[in-house]
């Protein structure tokens, strides 16, 4: 499948202003921040790619640099085959952008005034508009309150005014910054639903950057984790699991278990970590095993030679959270 | 009209619409404004009473009377101010309020959405002058019979491009500096001073008037005025029209270089939306 976007050694310094600027303008800042470093990401057309990561770790630059708000110092951008610096106009003919900032909008204007402004800036004839935004409204509800004022509408209604003017023009890479940012639980999935039918229907590329790790992993197909600017992993759920979720880490549920087993276990020398609770009929007991390949047979035999009957056993752990803690360096303990 | 030329206007009518929506949602603001121009006609209406025929020597080649010179004069500096502020405004609104970045993401040009952003304010301008004018000729005898329609518009166009290219370079600065841009300061002041909106520059120093004769507003009101109160047609004002020219041949492509430097520059700098 043909990529959507192709981002190549990407890089982006942020410099103080310099001479008579710096006095007059004033300068944010006192020292160069590399605020993206050597960022190479693909997302495959009709793919929703969700771009994970700590504050300040890049995900906004990236994403208005994707829509040409910013632009690049070092490395390759293409989108739809267009180079983003040669090709700027081409590109914004074919991008939707979900800004993460409600202010975005004329709000002494009604939603439908505004869709119809932003509608003509984007080359849409007046027929055009009317017709998407007619399909718009009724696919995300909007028919109740878009004659009203912007200035009334809940953070909702905000949200789902900038997806639709994302969508105006149905874009074939639509980018969202935090889409569902101060959204409560079912209206953030309602909405994401939406924009993954949208996305599967017409083979939209969708890039979303959230904080939200459940969405990530419930919407998305593959995710990048970016921290302090570079690209510390990005794959499909299950790849990324077996990158950074620990191998050697085994949860067995047993029917007894004997202090004799537990320090015999203590003393061997590749197992690294013991931790156990008890549930109702069975004990929960975590291991970490070093080498497991020659040593889990092991533990198990030591299991059953005591009389331990194993009722179940689990590899690894399978959280998001254990993935982008580890991916952004910031594992507790 | 042809399909091609409707969906031409299709852009500046939604920057109308979007812009009268805007206006007409502050009815007070409306209200007072026209209620501030009523005032302005009436005091200066008293002050050139009070001068009566003194200032005739410098006053005789607009008709000798004080109270039409200095009506034209606020009313078209209207022209002067909008020019120079508009674009600037476009700029610091759109930061403020967070619609730049939204609109800069569009395929439409940022040259572009500057210019349609302009258009509501010259058409205020231009109902503002009207309103000037009408209570002028209603309440204290302003003769606008003999004015040449086609001269003064020709004078507004070239008046409007010579002073849009300050109010562009105005709009740099906006994206360089964003707030306290000197084009606007010096060159709106200077203009209000030297330009001959309240006096004429014939009653200035040798010096000053040399400084006058570096401004566009200089020759954009003394062709008006004598557009307006001599009926002067096209041809008998053409030394002004060709300074005005000049002005814009000059001073369009320079701010327009300035201008997309300065975007360049804010997108390097990711300080677009900053303000």
């Amino acid at each position: 499948m043909p990529y959507a976007v192709e981002i190549e050694k990407l890089t982006k310094i942020f410099r103080p202003k310099r001479g008579i600027r710096r006095w007059f303008a004033s300068s944010s800042l006192s020292h160069d921040i590399k605020v993206l470093d050597d960022v190479t990401l693909c997302v495959q057309t009709g793919e929703v790619f969700g771009l994970l990561g700590p504050n300040g770790a890049g995900k906004t630059t990236l994403l208005k640099i994707l829509s040409t708000l910013i632009r690049p110092d070092r490395g390759s951008v293409r989108i739809l085959g267009y180079d983003l610096v040669r090709d700027e106009n081409r590109i914004k003919e074919r991008i939707g952008m979900v800004y993460p900032d409600e202010r975005s909008f004329y709000w002494r204007l009604s939603g439908r005034e505004n869709l119809c402004f932003f509608g003509s800036l984007l080359n849409l004839s007046a027929k055009e508009i009317d017709r998407r935004i007619r399909e718009l409204s009724s696919f995300m509800n909007m028919g109740d309150f878009l004659d009203d004022r912007y200035d009334a509408y809940s953070t909702g209604m905000k949200q789902r005014l900038l997806l639709a003017r994302a969508m105006l023009r149905e874009p074939e890479v639509l980018l969202m910054d935090e889409p569902t940012r101060g959204l409560d639980p079912t209206m953030a999935e309602s909405l994401l639903k939406e924009i993954c039918s949208l996305a599967s229907n017409k083979q939209t590329t969708v890039l979303m950057v959230t904080h939200s790790l459940s969405e990530a992993k419930k919407f998305c197909s593959r995710i990048g984790v970016l921290s302090q600017g570079r690209l510390v992993c990005e794959g499909r759920m299950e790849d990324l699991k077996a990158s950074f979720l620990d191998a050697s880490r085994y949860c067995f549920y047993i029917t007894s278990l004997d202090t004799k087993v537990l320090s015999e276990m203590q003393r061997l020398p590749w197992v690294t970590d013991i931790q156990w609770s008890n549930g109702s009929d069975k004990i929960k007991l975590d291991l970490t095993i070093q080498d497991p390949e020659a040593n889990l047979s092991k533990v198990m035999d030591l299991l059953r030679e005591n009389g331990s009957m194993i009722v179940r056993m689990e590899a690894g752990e399978s959280d998001i959270k254990t993935i982008f803690a580890r991916a952004t360096g910031r594992e507790a303990g | 009209m042809s399909v091609l030329s409707l969906s031409m206007l299709h852009k500046p009518y939604a920057f109308l619409r979007r812009d009268f929506l805007g206006e007409i949602s502050y009815r007070l603001s409306f209200v007072s404004q026209v209620a501030g121009v009523f005032f302005s006609v009436v005091m200066f209406y008293y002050i050139s009473r009070l001068f009566g025929s003194s200032a005739n020597p410098y006053l005789s080649a607009y008709g000798g009377e004080y109270f039409p010179f200095v009506l034209i004069g606020i009313a078209f500096y209207r022209y002067l101010n909008v020019a120079l502020s508009i674009f600037a405004v476009t700029i610091r609104e759109g930061q403020v309020t967070g619609t730049l970045e939204a609109m800069f993401t569009t395929p439409t040009r940022p040259i572009t959405l500057l210019i349609y952003s302009s258009l509501w304010s010259f058409i205020y301008a231009t109902f503002e002058v009207a309103v000037y004018l009408f209570f002028g000729v209603v309440f204290f005898g302003f003769q606008i019979g003999q004015a040449n329609l086609l001269s003064v518009l020709v004078v507004l166009f070239i008046t409007i491009l010579a002073f849009s290219s300050f109010g562009i370079l105005s709009a740099g600065f906006v994206l360089f500096y964003k707030r306290g841009d000197p084009i606007a300061f010096v060159f709106g002041s200077l203009s209000a001073f030297l330009g001959g909106v309240y006096f004429p520059v014939a009653i200035l120093p040798k010096f000053l008037q040399f400084g006058s004769n570096l401004l566009p507003l200089t020759y954009s009101l003394r062709s008006l005025r004598q557009a307006i109160l001599m009926g002067a047609p096209v041809t008998k004002l053409g030394y002004d029209l060709a300074v005005l020219a000049l002005f814009a041949a000059v001073g369009i492509p320079l701010s327009l270089i300035f201008f997309n430097t300065a975007l360049s520059r804010a997108k390097d700098e990711g300080s677009l939306s900053q303000f």
